[in-house]
């Protein structure tokens, strides 16, 4: 197992954003996380980065664990967040927003590889590069979050919401880009509203409401059950 | 007065405004601390030029040894003083989550250890020390007196400024620091070591503080265990002016903050002269309410998080 989270609990003060959460990933999966606005589903993501220290339960990753490690520790161990938001930063040029994440291979020359893999798989970045990535639209910058959360050569890639905010057709670019980072091996935990996504992109899928996960299983099975629509929605767990 | 030779005081007043505002910037960004005991860092760096002692008279220490020996002196003595703060005061608090104003309070409080150590040392009589003599002259520039200390001063600044510029462009290091005073939490989420960057910038903001404190001498040869405090209020106004969280804005901030008051001071009728500061700081009152966001900020670069 990659990872895995076991009877997480996170407050923000005294309210639980997610009162009881396990869940794990193995490697070489697709995982999504879906559930309505609310549910804790960012929250169960920056937990597991390390932005937010969990009241109780315990996150492992390759068989340690990494509860109430720093942020750039969980980094350096292979775990990238794309965060909501994308939070890329606005006044750096796009080379530069690479190179603060090289630090983790230990600079720009050892990450050489990544630079040629994350341009060549978004192409539009070489073509921006030396332009401040506040300049770019909502779908470029969302390519810049995921290439510079690459470029720390994550073996768990955290992606939250990738197609928010933007058009269709930009979000099925960036699904399909997802799929193709599988197949170079790395491991996703992918965070979507839109269940249909969320289904056709995922191995497994989690279902989290009002932070509690209501259901999970394989992505084709649950795709299948017609209560999973009736529970995304506020039915009552499966008896 | 010359217009040129008032040109000239007014720059050299506002590149040293300039270099403080700039390192009380480089702290805020990747802290959001305002990080008062800046201008006490200034001061230490001053009496280490001399010995410490409670004697009257101030024999040169640092201030003695030859030219280049001195300036790495006195930037090795300022900088190692801006890393202890930060080690020893302001990471503990940090790690437990302390917000910015208690920060502000608890470099209050590193301000005023450091001025009463130095008190302790040294008394709280003034002294004197004379560094860099060939300085104190004045050159003559088409047929204008100006003086010598005053264009070192600009030219230092300008040089300082062009080498921080290029660094904080250039090295990766640099970098992470710009990206971290943008979005902390998310450049520790890349990996940036965030004790690292504090660190560096705090070391950065002590090189600047060093060179202030060598200028200052230069021009005043005056040591008081106060000097740090109108230095450190003027920084701390000329981020505000320009715009807190904006490295060039503070920089102009602090430029303009000098370089007013130098103007103020000559242009001023005598009788209103001692007033002078009222002036400024009222003129920053007037900038503010119509520039809340600060003189020298776009959009939202001023925005934080
Ligand atoms: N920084 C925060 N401070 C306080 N409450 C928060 C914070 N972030 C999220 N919450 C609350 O935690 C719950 C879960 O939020 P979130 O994890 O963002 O859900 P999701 O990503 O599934 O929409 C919500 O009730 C939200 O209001
Ligand atoms: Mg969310």
């Amino acid at each position: 197992m990659l990872l895995s989270v076991d009877s997480l609990q996170v407050r923000y003060g005294k309210a639980p954003a997610i009162h009881e959460l396990s869940l794990c990933v193995s490697a070489g999966e697709i995982v999504c996380l879906v559930g309505p606005n609310g549910a804790g589903k960012s929250t169960c993501m920056l937990a597991i980065a390390g932005v937010v220290e969990p009241a109780h339960g315990d996150i492992q990753f390759e068989g340690r664990s990494i509860r109430g490690l720093p942020p750039e520790t969980i980094a350096r161990a292979g775990i990238s967040l794309v965060p909501e938001g994308r939070r890329i930063f606005g006044r750096l040029t796009v080379r530069e927003n690479l190179v603060v994440a090289s630090g983790a291979q230990g600079g720009v020359g050892q990450a050489k590889a990544q630079f040629d893999r994350v341009l060549a798989l978004f192409p539009v970045l070489q073509e921006r590069y030396n332009g401040y990535a506040g300049q770019l639209s909502g779908g470029e910058q969302q390519q810049l979050a995921i290439a510079r959360a690459l470029i720390c050569k994550p073996k768990l890639l955290l992606v939250d919401e990738p197609s928010l905010g933007l058009a269709p057709l930009f979000a099925d670019r960036v699904f399909q880009t997802l799929r193709s980072l599988r197949e170079d091996g790395t491991t996703l935990l992918v965070v979507e509203q839109s269940a249909r996504r969320a289904l056709a992109l995922a191995d497994r899928t989690y279902l989290l409401r009002s932070g509690r996960l209501i259901l999970d299983g394989p992505s084709n099975v649950l795709a299948a059950d017609p209560e999973f629509e009736h529970a995304y929605f506020g039915g009552a767990r499966r008896p | 007065m010359n217009i040129v030779q008032l040109l000239v005081d007014a720059a050299s007043l506002g590149s040293q405004y300039a270099l403080v505002a700039l390192g009380i910037g480089l702290v805020f960004g990747v802290m959001r601390m305002i990080n008062f005991a800046h201008g006490d860092l200034i001061m230490i760096g001053a009496y280490a030029l001399v010995v410490p002692t409670a004697a009257d008279l101030a024999a040169p220490l640092i201030g003695a040894w030859p030219f280049p020996l001195l300036i790495a002196g006195i930037l090795c003595v300022v900088t190692l003083v801006a890393l202890a703060t930060e080690r020893f005061a302001f990471r503990a608090l940090r790690k437990r989550g302390a917000d910015g104003s208690t920060l502000l309070i608890s470099s209050f409080a590193v301000s005023y250890l450091i001025q009463s150590l130095v008190l302790f040392i040294h008394t709280g009589r003034p002294k004197s020390v004379s560094i860099f003599g060939a300085l104190t002259q004045q050159v003559t520039i088409h047929g204008v007196r100006v003086g010598l200390v005053d264009i070192v001063t600009i030219i230092v600044t300008i040089l300082l400024l062009l080498g921080l510029s290029l660094y904080l462009r250039r090295s990766r290091a640099g970098i992470e620091i710009r990206a971290a005073a943008e979005d902390f939490t998310m450049a520790r989420m890349l990996g940036v070591r965030a004790d690292r960057a504090i660190a560096l910038a705090f070391g950065l903001s002590g090189i600047l503080a060093a060179a202030v404190s060598l200028l200052y001498v230069a021009k005043t040869g005056v040591l008081d265990f106060r000097m740090g405090v109108p230095l450190a209020i003027a920084g701390f106004v000329g981020t505000v002016i320009g715009g807190m969280g904006s490295l060039p804005g503070a920089v102009l901030g602090g430029f303009s903050l000098g370089a007013a008051s130098m103007l103020l001071q000559a242009l001023l009728p005598a009788e209103l002269r001692p007033a002078r500061d009222a002036f400024v700081y009222g003129l920053v009152i007037v900038v503010l309410l119509f520039r809340p966001q600060g003189l020298f900020v776009t959009g939202n670069a001023g925005e934080r998080i």
